[in-house]
């Protein structure tokens, strides 16, 4: 009985509705459930990584910005920046055990002049052994926290470590007046030095495990209108399963398998049992510049990579991966790096 | 360029899942508030037919998966009660509206007050939406999950709690008066 001409108008009538009521440059504004007691057993709220730049949501480990003014309607947040003080957020969870190729990611309060007091007042040690890392800075988009900074060393980080990271930054300057109000310490575990690298020409993935070969994998990239970026990436997030969806939310796919994610944008490691055909033909015809996988190698890679692991791309068809598109600290030369990026540390 | 976003789901017969999710169970609530909010205002705009009132509606739906997050593992599951909140949530504004309407004004020109957004609209899309707009609640909400969500008969069921029968059958009405309205045209 029923018209497929009518059914698609429908569909084209709501979606058009749909779209021009809410573009699909709209925001979510501060959710309000943040401002509601957290019901958690534990009080705490775990960490996540912004999933995309337009994420308007702070969160950091076991703390809550509050970004709601004086609660209800306001759309625009109340973030602590109205203070004189530069307050220093952890974003890495400590007490874990991390690939050698993690960074050290904390969010800033308000944008400063200079962090070359803050360098002086950081310190790192790997297994008790005082080591040099520098901070390179960029802008962020959460809320109330406009600069993102990120602490490494000139290489990756030594396998089967203990890292400290201890920054006494309270009252150091930071520039123009103004001063940090505040510590913060870290400390993790590294675990064997795991590499992956991903050659686009041959469609293989070769994995290193402290410097053994590990394992050949098959991949299909991203197809030539989503290709996937170059460079060196790092493994930021794992998901047993996933949905996707694109930026318009016309396309939505659940029960994406072994996803481990590379990029804010949405760049994955996933099994990928529809397009095996490809995968053995060695055919780029993924969507989106996700590394798509047989369903076997996926289920092994989830359990030898760990987040902070290394993805390297280096033939990728797809522009080269910028620093902040996700974790893409090692794309940075050395020397570069040292000069903080967005604010100077020198 | 990527342009996929993502929510975590937890797949329960898997293994390797099973093994690691000692580490990752919970519903990350933030991580669906990024991820659907969109999604789920589009949804609601659709059902009540203007935006401020849509975004109070998801707010609400997600204050009210906030408060029940420890009671719900699966984020396949959260998302499945946020939508059927935006639909519960959208019923009662609109009950609300329709009580103030009956006290302001006994004659209203129209049954319904048009979208202010529906002035944008081309021709053909603007009768669609006041055709469907003078449907019977259930049919104009199952229309709207199947043809705009893209749900299946089994999901739609689920999200207004009534028997995959009564989806199929208010599927098939409302396409038929719809189909009386506006006339049908040659495929």
């Amino acid at each position: 009985m029923s018209d497929p001409h009518l059914e698609r108008r429908l569909g084209e009538a709501f979606d058009a509705a749909a779209r021009s009521s809410v573009p699909d440059a709209a925001s979510p504004p501060p959710p309000h459930f943040m401002t509601q007691p957290t019901p958690s057993r534990h009080g705490r709220i775990r960490w996540i990584a912004p999933l995309a730049a337009a994420a308007a949501v702070a969160v950091v480990a076991g703390s809550v910005v509050a970004l709601q003014g004086n609660g209800g309607g306001g759309r625009k947040g109340n973030p602590p920046s109205a203070l004189a003080a530069v307050h220093i957020k952890l974003a890495t969870t400590g007490d874990q055990t991390y690939g050698v190729g993690i960074p050290v990611v904390a969010y800033f309060s308000r944008q400063f002049a200079s962090a070359k007091s803050l360098s002086a007042a950081t310190s790192v040690t790997v297994n008790g052994t005082a080591m040099h890392g520098a901070w390179y800075f960029e802008s962020s988009t959460q809320p109330g926290y406009p600069v993102e900074g990120h602490l490494r060393l000139e290489k990756y980080w030594p396998a089967n470590s203990t890292v400290t990271v201890n920054v006494a930054a309270r009252q150091a300057s930071a520039g123009g007046g103004v001063a940090f109000s505040n510590d913060v310490q870290l400390s993790f575990r590294t675990g064997p030095q795991v590499v992956a690298t991903v050659e686009d020409q041959k469609h293989r993935m070769y994995v290193t495990r402290d410097g053994k070969p590990f394992g050949v994998y098959r991949v299909a990239l991203g197809a030539a209108a989503t290709p996937t970026t170059r460079g060196i990436k790092v493994i930021m997030k794992k998901s047993p399963s996933v949905c996707m969806h694109d930026v318009n939310g016309t396309y939505r796919e659940c029960g994406i398998k072994y996803a481990q994610q590379l990029t804010y944008a949405g760049e994955y490691l996933h099994a990928a049992p529809w397009n095996e055909g490809n995968i053995e033909r060695g055919r780029d015809t993924a969507g989106n510049g996700c590394t798509n996988l047989m369903p076997s190698a996926a289920a092994t890679l989830w359990k030898v990579l760990t987040v902070g692991d290394v993805v390297e791309y280096p033939d990728a068809s797809g522009p080269k991966m910028q620093v902040s598109a996700g974790y893409g600290d090692w794309n940075v030369p050395w020397r570069t790096w040292q000069r903080g990026g967005l604010i100077p540390t020198l | 360029m990527a342009l996929l976003t993502a929510v975590d789901e937890v797949a329960a017969d898997d293994p390797v899942i099973e093994q690691s999710l000692a580490r990752t169970s919970g519903v990350d609530i933030h991580a669906l508030y990024s991820a659907h909010w969109r999604y789920l205002v589009r949804l609601a705009v659709l059902l009540v037919d203007d935006r401020a009132s849509a975004e109070d509606v998801v707010q609400d739906a997600f204050v009210a998966l906030h408060k029940r997050q420890d009671s719900l593992r699966d984020p396949d599951a959260a998302l499945a009660y946020l939508r059927a909140s935006v639909v519960n949530l959208s019923r009662s504004v609109l009950r609300k509206r329709q009580v103030a309407r009956r006290h302001v004004k006994v004659a209203e020109p129209e049954a319904t007050a048009p979208a202010d957004q529906d002035v944008l609209l081309r021709d053909e899309h603007r009768a669609a939406l006041a055709a469907v707009r003078a449907l019977p609640r259930y049919q104009r909400e199952v229309l709207i999950l199947r043809y705009w969500s893209g749900l299946s008969e089994r999901e739609i069921a689920q999200t207004l709690g009534i028997a995959p029968g009564s989806v199929k059958s208010a599927a098939s009405r409302g396409l038929a008066t719809l189909q009386r309205v506006l006339g049908g045209e040659p495929a």
